[in-house]
Protein backbone atom coordinates (compact mmCIF):
# COMPACT_ATOMS: atom_id res chain seq x y z
CA UNK A 1 0.00 0.00 0.00
CA UNK A 2 1.20 3.37 -0.67
CA UNK A 3 1.06 6.14 1.76
CA UNK A 4 -1.27 8.58 -0.81
CA UNK A 5 -4.03 5.52 -0.01
CA UNK A 6 -4.63 6.75 3.13
CA UNK A 7 -8.07 7.66 3.82
CA UNK A 8 -8.52 11.77 3.87
CA UNK A 9 -10.55 13.49 6.27
CA UNK A 10 -13.79 14.92 5.12
CA UNK A 11 -13.99 18.02 6.11
CA UNK A 12 -17.17 19.92 5.99
CA UNK A 13 -19.44 16.83 6.28
CA UNK A 14 -19.86 16.87 10.20
CA UNK A 15 -19.91 20.76 10.24
CA UNK A 16 -23.23 20.22 7.80
CA UNK A 17 -24.38 17.38 9.74
CA UNK A 18 -24.28 19.52 12.81
CA UNK A 19 -26.00 22.61 11.62
CA UNK A 20 -28.77 20.87 10.34
CA UNK A 21 -29.05 19.09 13.78
CA UNK A 22 -28.35 22.27 15.81
CA UNK A 23 -31.56 23.70 13.41
CA UNK A 24 -33.92 20.85 14.63
CA UNK A 25 -32.35 20.66 18.20
CA UNK A 26 -33.64 24.29 18.45
CA UNK A 27 -36.72 23.20 16.88
CA UNK A 28 -37.25 20.64 19.47
CA UNK A 29 -36.92 22.95 22.43
CA UNK A 30 -39.42 25.01 21.19
CA UNK A 31 -41.84 22.14 21.28
CA UNK A 32 -41.92 21.59 17.69
CA UNK A 33 -42.67 17.60 17.13
CA UNK A 34 -42.53 17.73 13.76
CA UNK A 35 -38.77 18.45 14.35
CA UNK A 36 -38.26 15.74 16.86
CA UNK A 37 -39.62 13.14 14.89
CA UNK A 38 -37.07 14.10 12.22
CA UNK A 39 -34.07 14.11 14.57
CA UNK A 40 -35.62 10.57 16.13
CA UNK A 41 -35.77 9.08 12.66
CA UNK A 42 -32.39 10.03 11.57
CA UNK A 43 -30.91 8.58 14.64
CA UNK A 44 -33.39 5.17 15.35
CA UNK A 45 -31.79 2.91 13.15
CA UNK A 46 -27.85 4.09 13.60
CA UNK A 47 -28.43 4.34 17.28
CA UNK A 48 -29.87 0.87 17.43
CA UNK A 49 -27.11 -0.83 15.51
CA UNK A 50 -24.57 1.20 17.73
CA UNK A 51 -26.42 -0.19 21.18
CA UNK A 52 -26.64 -4.08 19.14
CA UNK A 53 -23.25 -3.97 19.70
CA UNK A 54 -23.32 -3.25 23.66
CA UNK A 55 -26.46 -5.83 24.11
CA UNK A 56 -28.59 -8.45 22.78
CA UNK A 57 -31.93 -7.38 23.86
CA UNK A 58 -34.09 -5.87 21.23
CA UNK A 59 -36.46 -4.50 24.03
CA UNK A 60 -33.69 -3.23 26.17
CA UNK A 61 -32.42 -1.01 22.73
CA UNK A 62 -35.91 0.13 22.08
CA UNK A 63 -35.97 1.24 25.96
CA UNK A 64 -32.17 3.01 25.97
CA UNK A 65 -33.72 4.52 22.36
CA UNK A 66 -36.64 5.99 23.58
CA UNK A 67 -35.04 7.01 27.16
CA UNK A 68 -32.27 8.97 25.16
CA UNK A 69 -34.97 10.79 23.22
CA UNK A 70 -36.72 11.58 26.24
CA UNK A 71 -34.32 13.23 27.42
CA UNK A 72 -33.69 15.25 24.07
CA UNK A 73 -37.12 16.36 24.24
CA UNK A 74 -36.80 17.03 28.24
CA UNK A 75 -33.19 18.89 27.64
CA UNK A 76 -32.63 19.85 24.17
CA UNK A 77 -33.38 24.12 25.40
CA UNK A 78 -30.04 23.13 27.48
CA UNK A 79 -27.95 22.66 25.04
CA UNK A 80 -25.63 25.36 24.18
CA UNK A 81 -23.47 24.01 21.44
CA UNK A 82 -20.49 23.23 23.31
CA UNK A 83 -20.03 20.29 21.26
CA UNK A 84 -21.63 18.62 18.04
CA UNK A 85 -25.29 17.86 18.69
CA UNK A 86 -24.37 14.17 17.97
CA UNK A 87 -22.11 14.33 20.63
CA UNK A 88 -24.35 15.62 22.80
CA UNK A 89 -26.80 13.02 21.60
CA UNK A 90 -24.23 10.16 21.99
CA UNK A 91 -23.27 10.93 25.12
CA UNK A 92 -26.88 10.80 26.97
CA UNK A 93 -27.59 7.42 24.79
CA UNK A 94 -24.13 5.95 26.55
CA UNK A 95 -25.45 7.12 29.74
CA UNK A 96 -28.96 5.86 29.60
CA UNK A 97 -27.70 2.05 28.27
CA UNK A 98 -24.99 2.16 30.95
CA UNK A 99 -28.69 2.06 33.44
CA UNK A 100 -30.43 -0.06 31.18
CA UNK A 101 -27.56 -2.69 30.82
CA UNK A 102 -27.37 -2.25 34.75
CA UNK A 103 -31.02 -2.95 35.70
CA UNK A 104 -31.31 -5.56 33.66
CA UNK A 105 -27.52 -7.68 34.99
CA UNK A 106 -24.66 -8.25 33.33
CA UNK A 107 -26.21 -11.23 31.10
CA UNK A 108 -27.75 -8.25 28.94
CA UNK A 109 -24.19 -6.92 27.71
CA UNK A 110 -23.78 -9.94 24.68
CA UNK A 111 -23.85 -8.02 21.43
CA UNK A 112 -26.44 -8.58 19.19
CA UNK A 113 -25.69 -11.40 16.51
CA UNK A 114 -26.76 -9.87 13.37
CA UNK A 115 -29.02 -11.73 11.08
CA UNK A 116 -27.60 -10.76 7.38
CA UNK A 117 -29.88 -11.14 4.49
CA UNK A 118 -28.84 -14.09 2.26
CA UNK A 119 -28.39 -12.21 -1.03
CA UNK A 120 -27.17 -14.72 -3.34
CA UNK A 121 -23.54 -13.22 -4.92
CA UNK A 122 -20.16 -14.44 -3.66
CA UNK A 123 -18.51 -11.63 -3.15
CA UNK A 124 -21.23 -10.32 -1.39
CA UNK A 125 -21.33 -13.73 0.95
CA UNK A 126 -17.97 -13.22 1.78
CA UNK A 127 -18.38 -9.57 2.91
CA UNK A 128 -21.19 -10.77 5.11
CA UNK A 129 -18.88 -13.45 6.14
CA UNK A 130 -16.24 -11.06 7.25
CA UNK A 131 -18.54 -8.68 9.10
CA UNK A 132 -19.74 -11.50 10.96
CA UNK A 133 -16.51 -12.79 11.75
CA UNK A 134 -15.55 -9.33 13.20
CA UNK A 135 -18.62 -8.96 15.00
CA UNK A 136 -17.56 -12.41 16.83
CA UNK A 137 -14.56 -10.77 17.64
CA UNK A 138 -16.06 -7.84 19.21
CA UNK A 139 -18.16 -9.81 21.14
CA UNK A 140 -14.45 -10.94 23.31
CA UNK A 141 -14.13 -7.01 23.97
CA UNK A 142 -14.99 -5.23 27.46
CA UNK A 143 -17.91 -3.15 27.12
CA UNK A 144 -15.88 0.28 27.33
CA UNK A 145 -13.57 -1.13 24.65
CA UNK A 146 -16.32 -2.59 22.40
CA UNK A 147 -18.17 0.73 22.70
CA UNK A 148 -14.80 3.23 21.67
CA UNK A 149 -14.21 1.10 18.84
CA UNK A 150 -17.76 1.31 17.62
CA UNK A 151 -17.77 5.35 18.23
CA UNK A 152 -14.92 5.54 16.37
CA UNK A 153 -15.79 2.72 13.33
CA UNK A 154 -19.54 2.72 13.31
CA UNK A 155 -20.64 6.59 14.32
CA UNK A 156 -17.21 7.96 12.95
CA UNK A 157 -16.32 10.37 16.10
CA UNK A 158 -12.91 11.73 16.72
CA UNK A 159 -10.99 10.54 19.90
CA UNK A 160 -12.08 13.84 21.94
CA UNK A 161 -15.63 13.34 20.72
CA UNK A 162 -15.43 9.78 22.27
CA UNK A 163 -13.88 11.16 25.58
CA UNK A 164 -16.92 13.78 25.75
CA UNK A 165 -19.54 10.90 25.24
CA UNK A 166 -18.51 8.25 27.46
CA UNK A 167 -17.43 10.88 30.42
CA UNK A 168 -13.56 10.00 30.09
CA UNK A 169 -10.40 11.60 29.61
CA UNK A 170 -8.29 11.37 25.79
CA UNK A 171 -6.06 9.16 27.00
CA UNK A 172 -8.56 6.53 28.65
CA UNK A 173 -9.89 6.59 25.00
CA UNK A 174 -6.66 6.00 23.57
CA UNK A 175 -5.74 3.44 25.99
CA UNK A 176 -9.02 1.59 25.53
CA UNK A 177 -8.76 1.91 21.76
CA UNK A 178 -4.63 0.43 21.90
CA UNK A 179 -6.22 -2.12 24.19
CA UNK A 180 -8.82 -3.29 21.68
CA UNK A 181 -6.25 -3.10 18.84
CA UNK A 182 -4.27 -5.25 20.35
CA UNK A 183 -7.14 -7.41 21.46
CA UNK A 184 -8.06 -7.55 18.13
CA UNK A 185 -5.26 -7.94 16.27
CA UNK A 186 -4.80 -11.57 18.20
CA UNK A 187 -8.36 -12.78 17.73
CA UNK A 188 -8.93 -11.62 14.11
CA UNK A 189 -5.31 -12.25 12.92
CA UNK A 190 -6.09 -13.31 9.23
CA UNK A 191 -7.83 -9.57 8.50
CA UNK A 192 -4.24 -8.75 8.65
CA UNK A 193 -3.03 -12.05 6.46
CA UNK A 194 -6.09 -11.31 4.07
CA UNK A 195 -4.34 -8.42 3.89
CA UNK A 196 -1.13 -9.70 2.81
CA UNK A 197 -3.16 -12.50 0.65
CA UNK A 198 -4.45 -9.50 -1.05
CA UNK A 199 -0.91 -8.10 -1.70
CA UNK A 200 0.33 -11.23 -3.29
CA UNK B 1 17.15 12.77 22.21
CA UNK B 2 18.79 11.21 19.63
CA UNK B 3 17.64 10.17 16.33
CA UNK B 4 16.46 6.70 16.98
CA UNK B 5 14.46 8.01 19.91
CA UNK B 6 12.88 10.48 17.78
CA UNK B 7 11.94 7.60 14.76
CA UNK B 8 10.74 5.65 18.15
CA UNK B 9 8.62 8.39 19.50
CA UNK B 10 7.25 9.18 16.11
CA UNK B 11 6.31 5.45 15.42
CA UNK B 12 4.76 5.13 18.63
CA UNK B 13 2.47 8.62 17.75
CA UNK B 14 1.85 7.29 14.09
CA UNK B 15 0.64 3.95 15.44
CA UNK B 16 -1.73 5.65 17.95
CA UNK B 17 -3.33 8.49 14.97
CA UNK B 18 -4.07 5.19 13.10
CA UNK B 19 -7.52 4.91 13.51
CA UNK B 20 -8.21 8.51 13.86
CA UNK B 21 -7.08 8.56 9.96
CA UNK B 22 -8.86 5.19 8.91
CA UNK B 23 -12.36 7.08 10.34
CA UNK B 24 -11.61 10.21 8.71
CA UNK B 25 -11.13 12.65 12.22
CA UNK B 26 -7.37 13.27 12.10
CA UNK B 27 -6.29 16.68 11.53
CA UNK B 28 -4.57 17.82 8.26
CA UNK B 29 -1.14 17.93 10.56
CA UNK B 30 -1.68 14.45 11.75
CA UNK B 31 -2.96 12.90 8.06
CA UNK B 32 0.63 14.71 6.38
CA UNK B 33 2.55 13.16 9.25
CA UNK B 34 0.69 9.10 9.46
CA UNK B 35 1.66 9.60 5.59
CA UNK B 36 4.50 10.55 5.89
CA UNK B 37 5.57 7.78 8.01
CA UNK B 38 3.66 4.98 6.32
CA UNK B 39 6.01 5.30 3.52
CA UNK B 40 9.20 4.59 5.07
CA UNK B 41 7.51 1.54 7.83
CA UNK B 42 6.11 -1.82 7.00
CA UNK B 43 4.26 -2.01 10.41
CA UNK B 44 2.22 0.96 10.61
CA UNK B 45 1.11 0.44 6.79
CA UNK B 46 0.04 -3.08 7.63
CA UNK B 47 -1.29 -1.98 10.90
CA UNK B 48 -3.36 1.01 8.79
CA UNK B 49 -4.88 -1.94 6.22
CA UNK B 50 -5.95 -3.87 9.51
CA UNK B 51 -7.77 -1.22 10.86
CA UNK B 52 -9.11 -0.01 7.92
CA UNK B 53 -10.56 -3.80 7.10
CA UNK B 54 -12.28 -3.42 10.44
CA UNK B 55 -13.34 -0.50 10.40
CA UNK B 56 -15.12 -1.46 6.82
CA UNK B 57 -16.34 -4.55 8.17
CA UNK B 58 -18.31 -2.55 11.19
CA UNK B 59 -19.43 0.81 9.41
CA UNK B 60 -20.93 -1.89 6.36
CA UNK B 61 -24.83 -2.02 7.44
CA UNK B 62 -25.73 -5.69 7.61
CA UNK B 63 -29.00 -5.43 5.54
CA UNK B 64 -30.25 -2.60 3.37
CA UNK B 65 -32.92 -0.38 4.87
CA UNK B 66 -36.68 -1.74 4.69
CA UNK B 67 -39.86 -0.80 5.54
CA UNK B 68 -40.10 -2.59 8.50
CA UNK B 69 -37.37 -0.42 10.14
CA UNK B 70 -39.71 2.47 9.58
CA UNK B 71 -42.59 0.30 11.18
CA UNK B 72 -40.75 -0.30 13.86
CA UNK B 73 -39.27 3.30 14.19
CA UNK B 74 -42.72 5.19 13.86
CA UNK B 75 -44.24 2.26 16.75
CA UNK B 76 -41.52 2.95 19.11
CA UNK B 77 -41.88 6.56 18.59
CA UNK B 78 -45.31 6.22 19.39
CA UNK B 79 -44.36 4.55 22.54
CA UNK B 80 -42.42 7.79 23.47
CA UNK B 81 -45.12 10.20 22.49
CA UNK B 82 -47.53 8.39 25.14
CA UNK B 83 -44.77 8.23 27.50
CA UNK B 84 -43.69 11.78 26.93
CA UNK B 85 -47.69 13.11 26.93
CA UNK B 86 -48.49 11.49 30.30
CA UNK B 87 -45.88 12.78 32.03
CA UNK B 88 -45.96 16.37 30.15
CA UNK B 89 -49.92 16.65 31.19
CA UNK B 90 -49.55 17.39 34.73
CA UNK B 91 -46.90 19.67 35.11
CA UNK B 92 -46.50 21.33 31.67
CA UNK B 93 -43.97 24.23 31.32
CA UNK B 94 -45.59 27.45 31.17
CA UNK B 95 -44.67 28.37 27.73
CA UNK B 96 -45.79 25.00 26.26
CA UNK B 97 -49.36 25.46 27.99
CA UNK B 98 -49.66 29.13 26.30
CA UNK B 99 -48.95 26.75 22.82
CA UNK B 100 -51.23 23.99 23.79
CA UNK B 101 -54.02 26.39 24.43
CA UNK B 102 -53.42 28.40 20.99
CA UNK B 103 -53.31 25.26 19.14
CA UNK B 104 -55.59 22.82 21.03
CA UNK B 105 -57.35 22.03 17.79
CA UNK B 106 -54.09 20.89 16.18
CA UNK B 107 -52.99 19.15 19.26
CA UNK B 108 -55.72 17.23 19.37
CA UNK B 109 -55.84 16.45 15.75
CA UNK B 110 -52.74 15.27 16.14
CA UNK B 111 -53.15 12.85 19.20
CA UNK B 112 -55.98 11.62 17.14
CA UNK B 113 -53.93 10.81 14.26
CA UNK B 114 -51.25 8.88 16.46
CA UNK B 115 -53.89 6.69 18.10
CA UNK B 116 -54.87 5.55 14.81
CA UNK B 117 -50.71 5.30 14.22
CA UNK B 118 -50.62 3.10 17.39
CA UNK B 119 -53.42 1.18 16.95
CA UNK B 120 -52.11 0.42 13.19
CA UNK B 121 -48.75 -0.02 13.99
CA UNK B 122 -49.07 -1.59 17.00
CA UNK B 123 -50.69 -4.63 15.22
CA UNK B 124 -49.26 -5.00 12.57
CA UNK B 125 -45.47 -4.65 14.74
CA UNK B 126 -47.47 -7.73 17.02
CA UNK B 127 -47.38 -9.97 13.43
CA UNK B 128 -43.99 -9.79 14.07
CA UNK B 129 -42.62 -9.64 17.16
CA UNK B 130 -43.16 -12.35 20.17
CA UNK B 131 -44.75 -11.09 23.42
CA UNK B 132 -41.44 -9.97 25.80
CA UNK B 133 -41.06 -10.02 29.36
CA UNK B 134 -41.07 -6.55 30.99
CA UNK B 135 -42.01 -5.01 27.83
CA UNK B 136 -45.02 -2.12 28.39
CA UNK B 137 -48.77 -3.18 28.77
CA UNK B 138 -50.13 -0.49 26.48
CA UNK B 139 -49.93 -3.03 23.74
CA UNK B 140 -53.69 -4.10 24.28
CA UNK B 141 -55.32 -2.12 21.28
CA UNK B 142 -56.85 -4.80 19.63
CA UNK B 143 -56.23 -8.37 18.56
CA UNK B 144 -53.67 -9.61 15.80
CA UNK B 145 -55.27 -12.76 15.11
CA UNK B 146 -58.46 -11.32 13.92
CA UNK B 147 -55.98 -8.55 12.09
CA UNK B 148 -55.20 -10.58 8.72
CA UNK B 149 -58.58 -11.80 8.31
CA UNK B 150 -59.93 -8.30 8.03
CA UNK B 151 -57.71 -6.93 5.56
CA UNK B 152 -59.58 -5.64 2.46
CA UNK B 153 -56.49 -3.99 0.84
CA UNK B 154 -52.71 -5.33 -0.28
CA UNK B 155 -50.40 -2.35 -0.71
CA UNK B 156 -46.75 -1.71 -1.26
CA UNK B 157 -45.39 1.93 -0.20
CA UNK B 158 -42.30 3.78 -1.83
CA UNK B 159 -39.45 3.71 0.71
CA UNK B 160 -39.80 7.44 0.68
CA UNK B 161 -43.08 7.41 2.27
CA UNK B 162 -42.31 9.30 5.60
CA UNK B 163 -44.22 8.51 9.16
CA UNK B 164 -46.10 11.75 8.63
CA UNK B 165 -47.28 10.68 5.21
CA UNK B 166 -48.10 7.29 6.32
CA UNK B 167 -50.55 8.03 8.89
CA UNK B 168 -51.98 10.83 7.51
CA UNK B 169 -52.87 8.82 4.77
CA UNK B 170 -54.06 5.85 6.93
CA UNK B 171 -56.44 8.65 8.55
CA UNK B 172 -57.61 10.13 4.97
CA UNK B 173 -58.24 6.95 3.87
CA UNK B 174 -60.04 5.37 7.32
CA UNK B 175 -57.19 2.37 7.04
CA UNK B 176 -54.78 0.71 9.14
CA UNK B 177 -52.64 -1.49 9.01
CA UNK B 178 -53.32 -5.27 10.39
CA UNK B 179 -50.68 -7.53 9.01
CA UNK B 180 -47.13 -6.97 6.77
CA UNK B 181 -44.61 -6.13 5.77
CA UNK B 182 -44.32 -9.76 4.50
CA UNK B 183 -41.03 -10.65 3.00
CA UNK B 184 -42.26 -9.15 -0.19
CA UNK B 185 -42.71 -5.49 1.59
CA UNK B 186 -46.51 -5.93 1.27
CA UNK B 187 -48.74 -4.63 3.82
CA UNK B 188 -51.90 -5.74 5.11
CA UNK B 189 -54.54 -2.75 5.22
CA UNK B 190 -58.16 -3.05 6.98
CA UNK B 191 -60.58 -0.68 7.34
CA UNK B 192 -60.68 0.81 10.67
CA UNK B 193 -63.07 -1.29 13.40
CA UNK B 194 -65.84 1.18 14.11
CA UNK B 195 -66.65 1.55 10.15
CA UNK B 196 -68.74 -0.74 8.50
CA UNK B 197 -67.00 -2.84 6.10
CA UNK B 198 -68.60 -1.25 2.77
CA UNK B 199 -66.62 -0.60 -0.33
CA UNK B 200 -62.39 -1.17 -0.44
CA UNK B 201 -62.88 1.03 -3.49
CA UNK B 202 -62.69 4.75 -2.24
CA UNK B 203 -59.95 3.76 0.22
CA UNK B 204 -58.26 2.14 -2.81
CA UNK B 205 -58.48 5.11 -5.20
CA UNK B 206 -57.07 7.16 -2.16
CA UNK B 207 -53.85 4.93 -1.73
CA UNK B 208 -54.14 4.58 -5.79
CA UNK B 209 -53.30 8.31 -5.99
CA UNK B 210 -50.87 8.82 -3.29
CA UNK B 211 -47.53 9.46 -4.63
CA UNK B 212 -45.94 7.06 -1.44
CA UNK B 213 -47.55 4.31 -2.66
CA UNK B 214 -46.17 1.83 -5.09
CA UNK B 215 -49.27 -0.15 -5.74
CA UNK B 216 -52.23 -0.86 -3.75
CA UNK B 217 -54.94 -3.68 -5.32
CA UNK B 218 -58.16 -5.29 -3.35
CA UNK B 219 -57.69 -8.34 -1.96
CA UNK B 220 -60.28 -10.87 -3.01
CA UNK B 221 -61.90 -12.45 -0.22
CA UNK B 222 -61.48 -15.77 -1.45
CA UNK B 223 -57.37 -15.68 -0.95
CA UNK B 224 -55.57 -15.24 2.25
CA UNK B 225 -53.76 -12.19 3.21
CA UNK B 226 -49.76 -12.15 3.17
Amino acid sequence: MRAEAVTPPQPGTKAADNDRELALLRLVAQGDRQAFETLYADYYRRLGRFLARLTQRQELIEEAVNDTFWVVWQKGGEFRGDSLVSTWIMGIAYRCTLKTLRRAGGAATEPLVEEYEDTGTPEVQAQQELRDWVGKGLRHLPLEQRTTLELAYYMGHSCEEIGEIMDCSVGTVKARMFHARVKLRNLLPALGGMTERGKA
Amino acid sequence: MNQSDDVFSIHRRVWELIPWVVNGRASGEELRMVEEHLASCGDCREEHEFQTRLRAAMSAEPRPESQADGVAAAASLQRLWQRIDGEEEPALPVVRRRASSSFARGLLLAVLIEAVGIVALSAALWTRDSPRPGAPLYRTLSAPAEGASRATIRAVLQPTLTLGELQALLERAQLQIVAGPSDAGVYSLAPQPALAVASAQPALAQLRAHPGVRFAEPIDAARPAP
